[in-house]
């Protein structure tokens, strides 16, 4: 048994070293030829249209609002949860700003001071001289309430724990720009739209003018006459009685 | 109630009314999992869908050319310096009009062919890789080297002679060189494919056949029959006789 047991550590031993290697190496045909050829350089991009801002890198966003109402006490003041800040698309910031790249979010959710900081911190370290980086999203702003452990229902609303910025599908959460390409920036940006607590992706400009077409092009060649707006419009299959008003309005996609 | 209902189905608070169904001690449903569609709307869904015919691409089981062709067709040719100056280089290869040889390449090992290149270049031979397909295929139509297209399709080796050699030992020299196969080429202004190249191999030099020509042209011109008419009379009678009794015998 001790044989068997010296044998094999011997084996391992040389199979890990170099000279295992290079016997390995030359018994694989090698099925390439060498020629002397020209050295494919491939052509550098041109950056002349791209304006640095004067701050790159992410600013701090604040835990905690200034005060709204001045009153005697500046006590912060409670609001409802209502989802109607994360339902929907968005209409506005959906956009980008410097026309290089950014994160998308794809559902509607709500972003903590944690998140912002957490990407904040990990961004500004990998930021180099010649990219910038910009928040698109507001501080936090919307109080979160929270009742303490073990407590019972009712006894009126629980104060505030932390606040939160509410997100909407479509809302772009960051900007990055400058000399980079989008591997760079993939590497960078897919810890954020992994953090995120709902789905996001990576953009670029290209993206975003590739998509538009693609739909342009489908809403301009579409055979089929019975779209969702109107057929949900005038209750084709008695459907209103399992569509939401949502649906209505945006045509089942949110 | 509710306890017992959750532990019967554990999803059945997706398809009830959750403001009817919430109460202590029960786990929160997940919000974020996209609730399963009715079949009412899964079939609504379908009929709305959009029906687009897309763009056809284009087929595979034409040529080579003609395939590069159509798929050029949807991708815009973004204009590359080093391309172009390959490009360029290849014309000037083509406008040379220098003699090739076209052989398909094999898998081979890198000390195999610096062999063979060592092997060609005492003979008088090089060794070209940099011609791609691609390259001459761009400069080849409407020059004479239009009817090479069929043998620019897989990994090729061009050989051209660095010194004016004869490309008639080189069908030797290949079979030395298993990895190289003889296609087809240009030789001295005629483009030749591998059973007119294997011919051409075995015609003699060009010294000899000079010589024939000179030989047959003096027999044209009377060489023969000169000395046979200046010989002695005996001679002569003898063999116009010869010549009466062969006309005879054919002639039976």
């Amino acid at each position: 048994m001790m044989s068997v047991t010296m044998s094999t550590k011997v084996y391992l031993n040389f199979y890990n070293t170099n000279a295992a290697w290079v016997i390995k190496s030359l018994s694989k045909p090698h099925s390439y030829v060498q020629s002397a050829a020209y050295m494919k350089i491939k052509v550098a991009p041109n950056y002349d249209d791209i304006e640095i801002p004067e701050k790159k890198k992410l600013r701090m966003m604040d835990k905690v609002p200034p005060p709204v109402l001045h009153t005697a006490s500046n006590l912060a003041v409670q609001q409802r949860s209502e989802a109607k800040y994360c339902r929907g698309p968005e209409p506005i910031h959906n956009k980008l700003n410097y026309g290089q790249y950014g994160v998308q979010a794809l559902d509607g959710g709500y972003l903590s001071h944690k998140h912002m900081d957490a990407w904040r911190l990990y961004i500004n370290s990998k930021l180099t001289n010649v990219m910038f980086a910009e928040w698109r999203i507001e501080p936090p702003w919307k109080p979160v309430t929270k009742k303490g452990t073990g407590k019972r229902m009712g006894k009126g609303k629980s104060s505030i724990s932390h606040y939160v910025t509410p997100v909407k599908a479509g809302r772009i959460l960051l900007e990055v720009g400058g000399e980079i390409e989008y591997k760079q920036v993939y590497k960078m940006l897919r810890h954020v739209a992994a953090q995120c607590p709902f789905d996001a992706r990576i953009i670029s400009a290209e993206i975003l003018q590739k998509e538009e077409e693609q739909k342009n092009w489908i809403a301009t060649n579409n055979l089929n006459p019975f779209s969702f707006r109107y057929c949900a419009r005038n209750n084709f299959l008695g459907i209103k009685k399992d569509l939401s008003p949502y649906d209505l309005k945006w045509s089942g996609k949110y | 109630m509710a306890a017992l209902v959750k532990r019967v189905s554990p999803g059945w608070h997706l398809y009830n009314n959750w403001n009817f169904t919430t109460a202590r001690f029960i786990q929160k449903g997940n919000f974020r999992r996209k609730k399963r569609t009715l079949t009412s709307q899964r079939v609504f869904l379908l009929a709305t869908e959009e029906i687009v015919i897309a763009p056809p691409k284009p087929p595979k089981d034409i040529s080579c050319t003609k395939y590069k062709a159509a798929s050029n067709m949807y991708k815009e040719e973004v204009p590359n310096p080093y391309f172009e100056f390959r490009n360029k280089l290849c014309k000037e290869f083509l406008e040379k009009d220098e003699s090739f040889l076209i052989c398909h390449r094999n898998p081979v090992t890198a000390s195999a062919v610096y062999d063979y290149r060592m092997k060609l270049k005492q003979k008088g031979f090089r060794l070209v890789f940099g011609m791609t397909n691609t390259l001459l295929r761009k400069n080849i139509p409407g020059t004479k080297f239009e009817a090479l297209a069929p043998y620019l399709v897989s990994h090729n080796v061009l050989i051209t002679s660095s010194n004016g050699s004869d490309f008639r030992s080189l069908p030797a020299l290949l079979r030395k060189m298993p990895e190289f196969i003889l296609l087809g080429g240009y030789v001295d202004g005629i483009l030749l494919s591998r059973d007119n190249l294997m011919k051409y191999s075995k015609l003699p030099d060009l010294d000899t056949c000079r010589s024939e020509t000179a030989g047959i042209l003096s027999l044209i011109a009377g060489g023969k029959t000169s000395s046979l008419i200046y010989s002695h009379a005996q001679t002569l009678g003898a063999n116009l006789k010869q010549y009466e009794k062969q006309i005879k015998e054919e002639s039976d």
